[in-house]
């Protein structure tokens, strides 16, 4: 891997700017994903014959089904009366449907309180990683420092390390700063994952200096460098960031688990696993606790879809 | 097990002044003596502490949610409620932790960092670990004579490690078997009678197999007893008396194990059995898909919630002659900490909650028969009487450091057995092979 | 901080101490900044992981107690090679993840492809669906899939088979022999194989998005049909984008947990037993952190090893 944090190639990053170039070389990997969208090259919208449409829609559409499969299940099952056996037979169209378990849902618990502490958790975490990953990606990419390929190295290890192993001494450390039973004692040590840095890195590479370089001539310091030309620039890759941060955030359960105790400051991964507890029978309710969890990241999903899917191309995350 | 202090390279001591919390402050106090010489009379210093305790104590249950729906959460308010009446400026919390392998584990990291709870409920089959740790606050120092003459002494014996009792013994769940009277009546087929055998086990069992209906199911998972009771009713335990040595690969141990395989190949066991978990198989009593299924004291709140028709009968008779079963026990331990007035404040609660008071107090407390002569439960829940009469013929578990490295030896060779892939004998003889070298110590 | 003039150089210049100052300043000059955009992740970093990590890694030569730890050496890891249940588990991870990730980096692939010539609607379309799954959380999914791999009549899988008059089939409760590993294993596998590779498809459709038209033009000129194509021209010029995918996916499926957790339980047996499940119940049942600690470093070996290995078989350099 580079480690000088410049492009080792020019050609490369012209190729990697915006306008369409039909013969644009191949970049070579990992740049070849750091580079934004290179509009209109490549196949894309390109005139299909019918039947070669027909064929691909034959297999894209039922894939698209099964995928799907699980998530409708859910749906339909939260929609399901209790009465209902949900076991035998499968049910599979929800022709009773009712809010009877969400509402439950509501009055049993407060699922407000957990979904506004999960946001607040999961915006602290995302905007911790969008600023320190991506001030830790251009040092990597952009800066010389001494210990600089050893850093990058333990970073990349620690990502091949499962959490469940570090997760005790985090704790007995967490309980030591008085952080226990504390949303900070939950947000702090996530914003120490590293996924980011390393997205922000190979995608930084990418980008040419020159942009850097005049505005060192015209006398920006450092800082501006870096906040006013790089980041604009690197705006699919934060936002990638950003928001695999916030989901993987919200969806955390066994961290929050351990850290927090006050029913009041749970997160609502935690607060729903409780709730499945207590309803052990009733799946439908369990089934409405997960799709409360998920509806919010939908929403942003499908809000922020063109950011997300561009950006996903930025580096891949951790399937 | 010996122990040694390591000697600490700079690096560990350079990480031990940045984590101070790995040693919880107070070493354990180690109180000598037996059951029978517990405390030092009725009012010890350890009482007047504890009237005199004005304060919070963190009380957590496993399984509990303010103001939730189940049996657990309602009791678990009122018991604190009628205490705080009863000595007022106490301020009692209850944390629910989930009933699962993540709860455990917080409640583990809690005390290992010592920032856990004051007093919280735990199954006796983990009291060893925790013994062994010495985070605990034994209860002999608190017993009063009432309590000792109180307290079924083979009961009492179920929280003792190393000649401390670890904590106050609240319930034990018995293991039963559960009839579907409506399925057996479906079938022309009469409930039998308290004392059964294996064979008239065996045979109810295929004939009430049918189209949609399995004879019996079991769990037979991670930390079971339930399927256990196959086995210990021909005799078999898991080790002998005095912990030394692996015996459920006996004759006994393998013609329990083999009777249920036979009934899982001749298709009187639901498909699943081998991963099925506990809340499915209760659901599938309810659902009315399984005759006959295995369960504790526990299982009656859900099952009358739901409207079932059931009969509660001890686990049939097999070779050892008599009524055997097995069950765990409930109990309420008292972490070690710094303040003693606040840890006897802790005991206190822990003594009520385990006492006959707490029964009047709270009408339907025990969910199953508890630990003392003075408590009965038959009375405000007549279901419960057979388990109450089971009380004499449980075995426990043996109260070992590393049982939850030998039972986790020992389920999954049953299910192997079970759907056949080997023979019973060759699977607890497998579960034999790891397990003795955990006893050789 | 803007680049400093040229140091001035003051009368008496070559002093020690002058030589010593002159030197850290140099330093910092040179690496200050770097350092400076680099401390709070490195802070955050050394505190929160790599401490935790290093005390593990120490565990890993340890007893664990919760009030003092014995130092036993290479014993946890002696012990490990030689447990019949680590064997297993470790056979099942591999045979899981081998099985996983070259389907995963196939059906990506091929979806892609698919994907990127439709139209701009269609193309968004099947994105967003099959991104969608990816959001929710994994337990969720893998109940879903315990019900449809059932071995009771009523699974969905079971029930469909009978609307063929197939018997059901026990799936995930089933631990006979079966193509090397068991049926329980291969099921589990199965219900991997059936969810979408979301993020591989959407990486794929970037890189295939940087393949030159013109390539695919020459082709056509000369009677290549659409397989072809695929083959001589997609596949070769996606290596570094697959090579990048089939890194992620490995460690991915190395730790697969939930999944197995939910469905299966590490059971029937230890049929479904993976390496992060042995590590969260030595861990979590067992409170063996020292044991649970070995068996993560020894994991971690074991996938920093492929990893180099998939880096070095994969690499290409094509440029043009």
């Amino acid at each position: 891997m580079d480690t000088d944090g410049r492009p080792a190639d020019r050609r490369r990053s012209e190729a990697s700017i915006s306008e369409p170039r039909p013969t644009a070389p191949v970049p070579l990997f990992p740049e070849a994903i750091t580079a934004p969208a290179v509009a209109g090259s490549g196949l894309e919208g390109r005139q299909q014959s019918r039947r070669d449409r027909l064929i691909s829609l034959a297999v894209l559409i039922p894939v698209a089904v099964i995928g799907l499969f699980p998530f409708y299940w859910m749906i339909t099952t939260a929609l399901t009366p209790r009465a209902a056996a949900i076991r035998v037979p499968p049910n599979l169209l929800p022709l009773d449907a009712t809010l009877d378990n969400l509402v439950a849902l509501f009055e049993q618990a407060p699922v407000l309180l957990w979904a506004s502490n999960s946001l607040l958790v999961a915006g602290a975490i995302m905007v911790g990683h969008v600023i320190f990953d991506s001030m830790a990606g251009y040092a990597f990419a952009r800066k010389r420092f001494r210990g600089k390929a050893l850093f990058f190295t333990l970073i990349v290890g620690s990502l091949m390390i499962p959490v469940h192993v570090t997760l005790v001494p985090r704790f007995i450390l967490i309980t030591n700063l008085g952080l226990d039973n504390n949303l900070l004692g939950v947000i702090a040590p996530s914003i120490a994952d590293v996924f980011g840095i390393f997205l922000m890195r190979q995608f930084m590479q990418s980008l040419p200096t020159e942009l850097e370089e005049a505005a060192r001539v015209d006398g920006a310091n450092e800082w501006q460098v870096f906040w006013r030309i790089v980041m604009p620039l690197s705006r699919p890759a934060v936002a990638t960031v950003g928001i695999f941060s916030f989901v993987g955030a919200w969806n955390a359960f066994l961290w929050p688990l351990i850290v927090l105790s006050d029913r009041e400051l749970l997160t609502l991964p935690v607060g729903v696993a409780l709730l499945q507890q207590e309803f052990s029978s009733n799946i439908g309710l369990q089934m409405a606790g997960a799709i409360v969890g998920a509806v919010p990241m939908i929403v942003l999903f499908l809000l922020f879809q063109r950011h997300f899917l561009e950006g996903v191309r930025v580096g891949g995350v951790k399937g | 097990m010996k122990r040694r202090r390591i000697a600490a390279p700079p690096i560990i001591l350079g990480l031990a002044l940045l984590l101070p919390g790995c040693t919880p402050g107070t070493t354990p106090s180690t109180t000598s003596g037996g059951p029978g010489t517990g405390g030092p009379g009725t009012s010890g210093p350890a009482t007047s502490d504890a009237a005199a305790y004005q304060g919070p104590l963190d009380w957590w249950h496993l399984g509990y949610a303010p103001g939730g729906e189940t049996a657990t959460s309602q009791l678990v308010d009122d018991a604190v409620a009628a205490y705080e009446a009863k000595h007022p400026g106490v301020d009692i919390t209850v944390t629910g932790i989930p009933f699962s392998d993540e709860g455990l584990a917080r409640l583990d990291t809690g005390l290992a960092a010592g920032s856990g709870p004051d007093i919280f409920r735990i199954a006796s089959d983990r009291l060893p670990g925790y013994g062994a740790q010495g985070v605990l606050s034994p209860i002999d120092e608190f017993l009063t004579e009432e309590d000792t003459a109180d307290i079924l002494p083979n009961l009492l014996e179920g929280v003792e490690y190393e000649g401390d009792h670890l904590a106050w013994p609240q319930w034990v769940p018995p293991v039963g078997f559960y009839l579907n009277e409506a399925i057996f009546q479906e079938a022309g087929v009469d409930i039998p009678e308290a004392d059964w055998t294996v064979e008239e086990f065996q045979q109810l069992a295929q004939d009430l197999t049918g189209d949609d209906v399995f004879g019996f199911a079991t769990y037979m998972g991670p930390a079971s007893v339930n399927e256990l009771t196959l086995l210990y009713n021909q005799g078999a335990t898991v080790l002998n008396e005095d912990n030394t040595e692996y015996t459920l690969n006996s004759e006994a141990g393998v013609k329990g194990l083999q009777m249920m395989a036979e009934l899982f190949q001749a298709g009187a066991m639901p498909p699943d059995s081998t991963t099925i978990v506990l809340p499915d198989v209760e659901q599938g009593f309810i659902d009315g898909r399984f005759a006959m299924m295995t369960g504790g004291s526990g299982s009656i709140t859900n099952l009358k919630a739901n409207e079932v028709e059931f009969t509660i009968l001890p686990p049939p008779i097999g070779d050892a002659g008599e009524t055997v079963t097995v069950g765990g026990m409930g109990t309420y331990a008292v972490p070690q900490k710094d303040d003693p007035a606040r840890v006897a404040a802790a005991h206190e609660l822990g003594r009520y909650l385990t006492s006959a008071e707490v029964a009047e107090d709270v009408p339907g407390w025990y969910l199953a028969p508890g630990t003392r002569e003075s408590i009965t439960v038959s009375d405000t829940t007549p279901e419960m009487a057979p388990f109450e009469e089971m009380l004499p013929n449980v075995r426990f578990m043996p109260l070992i450091e590393d049982w939850a490295q030998v039972d986790s030896f020992i389920h999954p060779e049953i299910q192997l057995a079970v759907s056949g892939e080997k023979s019973a004998q060759q699977a607890l003889d497998d579960a034999g092979a790891q397990i003795s070298p955990l006893l050789g110590e | 901080m803007s680049r400093p003039p040229a140091a001035p150089m003051t009368v008496s210049a070559n002093t020690p101490i002058t030589r010593v100052a002159r030197r850290v300043r140099r330093f910092w000059r040179d690496n200050g900044a770097g350092y400076l955009f680099v401390l709070p992740s490195l802070l955050f970093f050394l505190i929160f992981i790599f401490l935790p990590l290093g005390w593990s890694f120490l565990l890993s030569f340890q007893e664990f107690g919760f009030r003092d730890s014995t130092w036993v050496g290479l014993d946890n890891y002696l012990g490990l090679i030689r447990d019949p249940i680590f064997h297993q588990a470790a056979f099942n991870t591999v045979i899981y993840s081998v099985s996983t990730v070259a389907v995963w980096v196939l059906v990506s692939m091929v979806l892609a492809t698919l994907i990127h010539p439709l139209p701009t609607r269609l193309r968004t379309f099947f994105r967003a669906a099959y991104y969608l799954p990816a959001v929710t959380s994994a337990v969720f999914i893998a109940l879903v899939w315990k019900w449809i791999l059932n071995a009771n009549p009523w699974g969905l899988a079971n029930h469909v088979l009978s609307l063929f008059g197939a018997g059901p089939v026990s799936f995930i409760s089933d631990p006979s022999p079966f193509l090397g590993a068991n049926v329980a294993l291969w099921s589990v596998i199965l219900s991997s194989v059936l969810t979408i590779p979301a993020v591989g498809v959407v990486l794929y459709s970037a890189a295939l998005a940087g393949i030159p038209r013109d390539l695919y033009e020459a082709a056509e000129t000369e009677g290549a049909g659409a397989l072809a194509k695929f083959r001589y021209i997609t596949v070769p010029l996606l290596k570094p984008i697959t090579l990048y995918v089939t890194i992620i996916y490995t460690i991915a499926a190395f730790e697969v947990f939930e999944r197995v957790y939910v469905m299966t339980g590490g059971g029937p047996g230890y049929a479904t037993h993976t390496i992060v499940y042995l590590i969260w119940r030595t861990g979590f049942r067992f409170s063996d952190y020292g044991v649970a600690s070995a068996q993560a470093f020894l994991l971690f070996a074991v996938i920093a090893t492929i990893s180099v290995l998939q880096f070095r078989a994969l690499r290409s350099d094509v440029e043009y």
